[in-house]
Formats: C-alpha cells, structure tokens, sequence
C-alpha cells in the first residue's frame, strides 16, 4: 500500500544526520519555548529522544539535555487531513513520517501541552510499546463525574458496543505508536487514498488487530478550544464516528461482546467533583428543539423514539428522566440516518445538540445529591444498554427501511 | 516497478460485485440518440449508490458493429459514437475515485472484416507475413469437427473471399474473421493492446470467446494445449508490467474444461459458470434442487487465487448449449412458448420477463446469486426488473436503453425517440413509464432498495466471496440448503425453491450449541441441538444466517465489576 509522504526535503536532509532515537516525541503545538524545555524532561527518564515540535516562525533558544535532540517541522495543513478542527483531534501525519523514517522504536503524539512531570507521562505512555510489544498506548485521563460527557455518554460506549473493546476515552489526543502502528497510519486508505492516520486511531488500531493499552494519566482530558461551541464539536465528533461505521463494516458487525483493554499506571477518579449546572436551561433547548428540530428528527428518528421524546417535553424538570435504551436509540437512529445520507449531514449531526442536552439534563439530575449512584456504575449501565441494543442497530443497518416501529 | 492498479488487494475480485453494462445503452449526455461515456460518468453516482464494486463495459472499440462492437477494427480507440479517449479516461478516473474497478473487454479471437489487418491480409500474397495475421484455406472442409456456433445465421466456419481468393475460418459470424495465433506477431499485436488498456489504468479484461483462439486438424477446434499456451503467455506479459490486474475468461464450456483456464493460477484469475446459470432456471421451474446440486458436484476445484463469475442474465441468450438435449427442451418449453423468444442455442429474455415479473422469483434467484461460492454479475437493468424486446434482432431485445425515469424516452437521450440506437421499452408490464431508476428510487420497497440492501449486505461478508460451499441433504428436495465456510466463519444458506410452503428440517449436529441468527433483521433464532433442525419457508421464500456461538452477542460485563476492568 502507498505511503503519503508530507514531508519537506530540509527535514528529510537533516533527519538524514540524526542517529535512530528510542523514542520520537511529537509535540503539536507549541505556544512558547516553555513548552520545550517541559517535554525535554523526558530525557531524565535515560531514554534517547528526539523531540519533534512544530515551528515555522522563529527558531526556539534550547538550553541541551543530554539524550535529548530537537526537531522543526512544518505542519501540514489540517484541513487536508481532518474534517474537524485541528485543536480536536490533532494532526501529525508529519511527526509518524519522521518516525518511522528514524526508525525509532516508540513514537509518542502529544496534544496536551505541559503537564506535571514529562519525564513520568512520557515514560508512561512509551513503556508498554517499549517493554511489553503494544502497538497503540491510549491516554486514560482522569474520569470526572462532570467531565468529558460527550465522551462517556457516545464515544465511549459506543466504541464498546461495537468495537467491542472498553477504552475509556477512546478519542484521546495524547497516544503512543509502536513502529508497526506508525507504518499503518502513514499507509494511504485503500478507499480514500489518504492516510490511515486521518481515521480514528483506536478503531483503525482494533480493526487492523493491534495490541491496544491504556495508560492511566495524572491530568483531566484535554479541554475543547474555547472558539469551538458544542454543536461544532458534537457533529465533528460524531461525524468521525459515523463515517467509520461505514468503513469498518464489516469489522464491528461481526464484533460481539466487548473486551477490557488493559491500563497502566494508577487510574484517578474525581466522584466528588461538583459542579454547578443549569439544569432547566438544558431542558428548555431541549424542548426548543423538540418545536424547531421535529421535521428534522423526523428524517432521522423512528415513530416509537419520537414519540419518548414527546413524552418527554411534557414531564416536569424533577421527574425529568432520558432512559438509557431511549439514549442509545436516538445515537443508533442518527447514526443510520447519517449512513443514509437522509439530509445534509453536517445539519442532520448539529441537530442531536438539543437530544444530548437533555442525556446530559437527565444525568445530572440523576447524579446530583449524596443518595446518587457512583457515576462509574451509572455510565457501565448505559454502556451495557449500548451492548444490549447493538442487534438493533445491525437489524436496521443491514435492512435499511423506512418503515419502522 | 510493476504500474499499480486502483485495487490494493491482489484478489480484490473475489469480494467485488460486478456490474456488466454497454457504455451506447446506458446514458446519453450529448442527446443523439446514443449512450457514452460522458454520460455513464455522470451516472456513476448511481451505481455507486447500488453497490456494485466493478464496472464491466462491453465492447467500446471502433466497429461497424454489426455484432454489438465484438467485430472490432481498431483495439487502440474509443468509438466515436461514444465518445474519445479523453472522455474514457476521464470515466476510468471518476470510477477509481468512488472505488470501483473497470473491466473492458479484450476480444482476440477475431477482428471485424474492416480491420486494417484483415483488409491488408486479403490482398497480401499467400504466405507473408500479412496475410498469416487470419486462418486461410483453399478449401471450406478443413476442421469438420468444429461445430458452428451462430446456427441461426451461418451454414460454415468458412467463409470465400473474393479479393484472396481463399475461404477464412471465422467461429461466429462471417464478418468477424478469427486471427491466427500460430503467427508469433499476432500475439505480439495483442499483447500491446493488453498493455496500452492496462497502462491507461483499466483493472480488469474479459477475455472474450477464449477456447477457440487455436485450430488443429482432428480436433473439435476448442480447449487445445496451444490455446492454453496463448492464454498463460498473456496472463505472464500483464503480470510482469502490472500489479493487481485480473482476466476473465469466457469459455462457454464443460466446468472440467473451464477448469484448465485457471490452469496452475498463471492462467486466468477468473472464469464464467456457464453450466450453473441454466441450472438455476431449471432448478426454480422443476422446483427441485437436482439440477443445481448436480453442477455444484460436477465442479472440480479452483486454484485458491481464482475464482469463479456467477450471473443470472447477460447482454447474449440464456444459452443452453451447456444442457443435455432434454434439459435443453424443458428449458425452450419452460422459458420461451413464443419462438420469437429463441436465438441460436438459447433464449433471449432478461432475468424479470423469464420469472415472469414475480417479484419473490426475482429475488430468490438474486438471493442464489448473490450466495453461491463465486463473484455476482449483475446485468444493467436487471437490478430494476427491466423487460426486453423480443421484436428486436439478434439479442438487440435485451441490449435497449437504461429505464432512468418517465420522461421521454426513459429519460435515457434527450434525442428525437427515432434516433435512439434501439427502441426504449414501452410495453404496460415492463415500459419505462412503470419500470424506472427514478420511481425506484423514492419508494423503499422497490426491487432497487432490495437489490442495494441485498449487495450491502453480502460485502459485509468476505466468506461470500472467498469461502467454500457444503450441500446439506434434506429429505424435501423443494429445498435448497447450504453451507457457506470461511475462516471460522459459517454461513447456512435456505432456499425454497416452491411457488408454496414447505417445511424442512436440516441436519446441523455439527453445529450443534450455535446460535443462528438470522443476517438481514439479526433476529436470533433457536439454538441448534443434535435434533434434525425445523424450519418453514414462505412460497420462494430465502433465509441466511450467521452461526454463532451460543455465548457471543450477549454482554457478559456486570456494573460493579470493577476486579478485571482494570488491569
């Protein structure tokens, strides 16, 4: 399969001069010279690396480590790789090509900027390629009541449901390579002619029957760009996912149940995180949306779900209450109408915003209070829902019809 | 370095599903009343909507065409009728960007009369090099055993030219003079055609009328070790210039001589079944299972980079040549009670008139199609249930314009309908104005939907394409009953042959402890025990199920199990 080479000739001339590190470490962004200086701890960890940072402006004053070198490289322009702002997932195509041109043992894409210790994180995430032959490390952030929603209410179970492998942010930006994996994200797609790398990396890691881990980080995940609002967000995220639905196939139908995926580290966890939210505004877009949005659902949802969502506009905000199989319903019932191309795709994924608006209504009223659950045993629930009603999801995906219950 | 094609996997042909359309039927987009290329372009989108996977165009050469452009005169271009070379490549690009693959024809058998190597041949001296490009003889009595082909139209293989002053061996019709392969040039000639279409970028060549490219005295003129020499040669020439290319042989043959096509793998990578097509009509109107099974058994293995063609119906006659003389009988009586209906050793009907425009025939026999061990063919045309013609000539009946909508001339060419190169049809039953893409399109239970769901469906299974097929033996021989296993994976496969309910039950012990679920609802079924399995199927009523085990699909993971969630 044909590689995609990005790569400028300056870089490649001096990546020409540069012995074969343990480990390459992309950074990709870089906001000042701190940001340096913090990932140039990993050499403390005795380990040979080079660091790769993106750069184009001036050249950044280094003060050297030893077993530390560094490397400028341009950044490709994301919009090439990626249907989604670059600040969500990230792009580094580059970081894989100088990779795997050094032939480098562990390669490690970090989103996140500075955090606490570089030398610890970094070892965290390269030592299960480095030691134990694992070809994808995924970061496992700290998991927060109040955090990453989209992720624990979609992503991660979704991922579960169909993938079947339980990774607990399987869209994290901070990830490690083995040299196998970074020779499969730089191959070009067969169907797209583009590099695999611009897929989800998990799925193409499961599908492509990699050896997958997840290391457990001190740090909460990365936050959206303040620029980004929540619709954009939800669609870019759920376009990724969807889109993959179409191209795995025939991997995640015949999928059945899920697997753990092992974790490194000591995991962290934030019950006590409260928070303050406004639970009746959430309620009322959601009812906005239930007046504006209906044709629109209407493309999209079957009867029996539209008629839950009737119900639900009525019900009072105390007893307000999405049931998780009416959940997994309407994300199975977008995820279909989005393979059936039923309107603009773009404004057929803006228009769950006011649906999980009301997940996360109901969630927090679920969740507020001593009395209330652990929210790790309420999230498996739901992931269980999503386990349980994946036949539904294969029932209607292979025999698409308008004529539902 | 070999020039790569736009598949990446060598046997991207196994899992394809191949569309076979003519680029002068399928869309006008310069309204003269004829179809091309700019137009099968722009209704790219449809067929990528549909599924299919590899585009199969007939014949687009320039050619007199008085055999629907098999009697080529130039290999090396594109007929004007249809467009340019541009236009070509322009469609062989837009068709790799929607990943789907082209197949064209590659027909070396024979050349039309106006090849200016026939022209040349006739007035070269007996014995140069010219005139040895065709077979010459001073007499029509050489190569008796060789039977005719085209009986409705010619008496002989052989042919007098005036101009030479010799009879010319021809196997189809007398304008279409065979080459002769015994002349080192000739090969020569049609490896670089090969090469020029495969250089352009084309994926696949069916090699038309293959078992007849050599003639030996005291032969029957098919299948000889000197054909087989010709065919291996070409298949080596495209494997040392290009990656990820297939042939396709028509050899319209005995599946033990077929057999010999894909030689040790390093002949062709594919091959027609012509026997089973038949067999398949027969099996639905005897209602009775014999007839397929029967082929099935009589099929001997394939190399494990081969693989073979299946279709239903194609732009010749249902042909029957590959049929016993009473089997050929039932069929002529079966399928074609108007005369008109028959052409040399065949019928010419498309798939709907021949089931009689039932819906749930139509769909069983896709349903077979799509399921039996080899790569589906789909017709143009057929995915709708379009009807044919039988008051046109020759097989014109099943080659009329694509049924896009109601409009004028079914929304085919904008032309005056007196210009279209064949008639639209317009009967009640199968006319344009009942039978169209467009109605199709916006009703969702329309044989369309059907067909696209059926096509996602089968991708979605490589063991379809690549596995291997077991008859189960039922005492109700209204039933047909299969096995269909890959890799771990196991596929069972009912069919019920029956205008009317029959029940069956099926010797599955093997499977005993498996889960069947059923593959386009995934509604699960009873597990299977050691017990005779019962089932009961509706009037040509089809199920396919996965067989899992009993323990997969269900979530073992419980809330508070926190002991193994983390390692």
């Amino acid at each position: 399969m044909p590689e995609l080479e990005s790569l400028p000739q300056e870089v490649k001339d001096q990546l020409a001069g540069i012995g074969t590190p343990d480990v390459v470490i992309g950074l990709t962004s870089l906001k000042s010279a701190d940001d340096l200086t913090w990932a140039a701890d990993a050499g403390k960890s005795g380990l040979n690396v080079l660091i790769a940072y993106p750069g184009g402006g001036d050249v950044i004053e280094f003060q050297p480590i030893s077993g530390v070198r560094l490397l400028r490289y341009p950044v490709s322009a994301p919009e090439r790789y990626f249907n989604a702002p670059a600040s969500i997932f990230g792009s580094f195509l580059e970081v894989l090509q100088i990779s795997q041109r050094l032939d480098s043992k562990a390669c490690c894409v970090w989103n996140s900027g500075p955090q606490t210790s570089s030398a610890g994180i970094f070892a965290q995430m390269t030592q299960p390629v480095l030691e134990q032959k694992f070809d994808l490390v995924v970061a496992n952030y700290i998991q927060a009541k109040w955090g990453a929603l989209v992720n624990s209410s979609i992503i991660c179970p979704l991922t579960r449901a169909l993938y079947g492998r339980r990774i607990q942010f399987p869209m994290a930006v901070d990830l490690a390579f083995s040299s196998r994996m970074v020779a499969r994200l730089i191959q070009s797609d067969p169907g797209s002619r583009l590099p695999r790398a611009q897929h989800w990396i998990a799925t193409e890691a499961i599908c492509g029957g990699m050896q997958i881990c997840q290391a457990a980080l001190p740090m909460e995940p990365p936050r959206p760009p303040e620029s980004a609002d929540l619709s954009s967000i939800l669609a870019a995220v759920l376009s990724r996912i969807f889109s993959d639905l179409d191209r795995n196939a025939s991997f995640w139908q015949r999928s059945a149940e899920s697997q753990f995926v092992p974790i490194f580290g000591e995991f962290q966890i934030k019950e006590q995180d409260e928070v303050t939210v406004d639970v009746q505004q959430l309620i009322e877009t959601f009812q906005l949306g239930y007046r504006n949005l209906t044709e629109i659902w209407g493309l999209a949802l079957s009867p029996a779900t539209l008629m839950e969502l009737k119900k639900l506009v009525r019900v009072s905000p105390a007893e307000f209450r999405v049931a998780d199989d009416l959940w997994v319903r309407v994300v199975f019932e977008f995820a279909l109408a989005h393979r059936q191309r039923a309107i603009n795709r773009e404004h057929l994924l803006r228009a769950m915003t006011p649906l999980y608006l009301a997940w996360v209504a109901s969630y927090t009223l679920q969740m507020q209070g001593p009395s209330a659950e652990s929210f790790q045993n309420r999230l498996e629930r739901l992931a269980l829902t999503y386990e349980n009603h994946k036949p539904y999801l294969l029932s209607r995906w292979r025999w698409p019809d308008r004529f539902n219950p | 370095m070999k020039v790569p094609g736009s598949a990446t996997d060598p046997l991207w042909f196994k899992d394809a599903i191949i569309y076979e359309l003519h680029v002068r039927a399928f869309f006008d987009s310069n309204n003269d009343g004829i179809g091309d290329f700019q137009g099968l372009t722009q209704r790219l989108d449809y067929l990528q909507d549909l599924g299919v996977t590899c585009l199969w165009l007939l014949p687009f050469f320039p050619s007199p065409l008085r055999d629907d452009g098999y009697d080529i005169s130039d290999y090396l271009n594109v007929h004007p009728d249809y467009g340019t070379l541009a236009d070509f490549g322009a469609f062989l690009e837009a068709a790799h960007e929607r990943k789907m693959q082209v197949m064209i024809e590659l027909v070396i058998n024979h050349t039309s009369d106006q090849h200016p190597w026939f022209q040349r041949a006739r007035q070269a001296p007996a014995g140069s090099a010219e005139r040895d490009f065709y077979v010459w003889s001073d007499t029509d009595k050489k190569y008796p055993q060789a039977r005719i082909i085209f009986t409705d139209t010619e008496k002989s293989n052989w042919t007098w030219d005036s101009v030479a002053q010799a009879y010319y061996w021809h196997r189809f019709f007398s304008h279409q003079p065979d080459l002769n392969f015994d002349h080192p040039l000739v090969l020569e000639e049609v490896q670089k055609a090969m090469n020029y279409w495969l250089d352009l970028g084309v994926d696949g060549l069916r090699l038309d009328a293959i078992p007849y490219l050599v003639e030996r005295d005291d032969t029957n003129c098919e299948n000889l070790a000197e054909t087989h020499a010709i065919v291996k040669q070409l298949r080596r020439a495209m494997d040392e210039r290009h990656a990820n290319r297939m042939i396709l042989a028509e050899a319209n043959q005995w599946p033990s001589d077929v057999r010999a096509y894909f030689g040790d793998g390093d002949e062709c990578h594919m091959a027609f079944h012509f026997p089973l097509m038949p067999r398949i009509f027969m099996a639905l109107r005897l209602e009775d299972r014999l007839p397929v099974t029967d082929i099935i058994a009589q099929t001997p293995p394939i190399p494990a980079t081969c693989q073979w063609g299946l279709f239903l119906r194609n732009h010749d006659e249902l042909t029957l040549e590959m049929v016993s003389d009473d089997e050929r009988d039932y069929m002529y009586l079966a399928y074609s009670n108007d005369p008109r209906m028959r052409v040399n050793v065949g019928i010419r009907r498309r798939l709907a008139p021949l089931m009689e425009n039932n819906r749930r025939r139509i769909e069983l026999l896709n349903s077979l199609l799509f399921s039996f061990p080899g790569t589906p063919i789909i017709y143009y045309g057929d995915e709708i249930g379009m009807g044919d013609n039988i008051y046109l000539g020759d097989r014109n009946g099943v080659r009329t314009p694509m049924q896009w909508s109601a409009d004028r001339n079914a929304g085919f060419s904008r032309a005056t309908p007196a210009k279209l190169f064949n008639p639209v049809v317009m009967d009640p039953v199968y006319g344009y104005t009942a039978i169209n893409v467009e109605a199709q399109q916006s009703d969702s239970s329309s044989l369309l939907s059907w067909m696209r769901n059926m096509i996602a469906l089968r991708k979605i299974f490589q063991v379809f394409g690549r596995g291997t097929i077991k008859f189960l033996k039922p005492a109700n021989t209204k039933i047909l009953a299969y096995l269909r296993l890959w890799e771990g994976e196991a596929i069972l496969c009912v069919a019920n042959l029956s205008r009317f309910p029959q029940p069956v039950a099926l010797c599955l012990d093997e499977f005993a402890g498996m889960k069947p679920i059923e593959m386009r609802g995934y509604v699960e079924f009873p597990l299977i025990s050691v017990q005779p399995y019962p089932l009961s199927l509706g009037a040509y009523e089809f199920l396919w199920f996965e067989l899992h085990k009993a323990n997969l699909g269900v979530p073992t993971a419980q809330v508070s199990e926190k002991g193994d969630k983390y390692a």
